[in-house]
């Protein structure tokens, strides 16, 4: 399978991409790049990531790494919606704009880091109010590992050293981010922001980033 | 004004919070008004970006600073002492001195 992999600079989702890209699948990578509400460092760590995971299985094809612009997105969010459901519509934005993605660009399935229960955009209600958002499946293959098993795969494909390096977070998050937001709400909300275009830009957006040679 | 300020937990950044300055605690009701406070930030020079509920502000001298309708501040940088220094100064700029 042609898999597009959403990575962020945590720990979760370098693990993620790794375990599929073990079982044999082709794995591309695709940060959101949320600046300016984090500093440049989650976009750093990224490279530093997509180097160490493109080695972390012997004979498998090297990964592409694609950057999409999320900032805009995160500002029509904050200005034109509900505040607690910031989170949620930040997410179905990525499944909507890598949705897309892999329609254009031939990708079977999305991967993503969700581990239930970790973040607050992680609860199962959230989940099934995100997921909808997706038009192509939506692979997790850390959903049922804790922080203690993820992290011991992290530092064994040598992932852990660079994603626990300091780096802003999110400062658009809400003060009461919703953790179980109705799917009627979430809908409710999109219709009021203009999602064809932010949807078009981020996607016209996007680009592949050079992250070196390991 | 006494400025609380402390290391963001990815140590990042700092948080800065504008303290009371008789009970030395942060009024979280406290409620500003970021239109006008990106205006008279332009006036002094500032790039400011109106993200809605919150501002991202720079200046050539200034770290870049997220200030929030409470007060807070979240300041791109581990420095400590540059942090202090931002925070002072933006209060002082946007009205929260006294």
């Amino acid at each position: 399978m042609r898999l597009l992999a959403l990575i962020s600079g945590g720990i979760d989702s370098p693990v993620a991409a790794h375990l599929m890209l073990a079982k044999g699948d082709d794995v591309d990578l695709l940060h959101f790049d949320n600046r300016p509400f984090t500093d440049d460092s989650p976009f750093e760590k990224v490279k530093g990531l997509a180097r160490t995971i493109s080695t972390s299985v012997p004979g498998a094809r090297r990964p592409r790494l694609m950057m999409a612009p999320h900032g805009k997105v995160q500002i029509a969010i904050a200005r034109g919606a509900i505040r607690r459901l910031g989170c949620v519509l930040c997410r179905r934005m990525m499944f909507h704009v890598a949705s897309a993605m892999a329609q254009r660009d031939g990708y079977d399935a999305l991967v993503t880091g969700e581990s239930l229960g970790q973040v607050a955009s992680q609860t199962l209600m959230n989940i099934r109010a995100e997921e909808p958002a997706a038009t192509v499946p939506v692979l997790r293959p850390v959903i049922g590992l804790d922080k203690i098993e993820i992290i011991a795969i992290a530092e064994r494909i040598g992932t852990f050293a660079t994603s626990i390096q300091p780096g802003l977070c999110c400062t658009i998050v809400p003060d009461k981010p919703a953790t179980k937001a109705r799917l009627k709400d979430v809908l409710s909300a999109e219709n009021g922001l203009d999602m064809a275009t932010l949807i078009k830009q981020e996607l016209d957006g996007i680009q592949e980033v050079d992250f070196g040679c390991r | 004004m006494p400025i609380m300020l402390r290391q963001c937990k990815t140590k990042a950044g700092y948080e800065a919070l504008p303290l009371d300055k008789r009970t030395n605690k942060w009024d979280q009701e406290r409620r500003l008004d970021l239109a006008v406070i990106k205006r008279s930030m332009e006036d002094l020079g500032y790039e400011v970006l109106d993200a809605g509920p919150l501002l991202i502000a720079k200046r050539h001298d200034i770290r870049e600073a997220t200030i929030y309708r409470t007060g807070r501040l979240i300041i791109k940088t581990n420095d400590e002492a540059e942090a202090k220094a931002t925070a002072e100064r933006i209060y002082i700029d946007i009205g929260l001195e006294g």
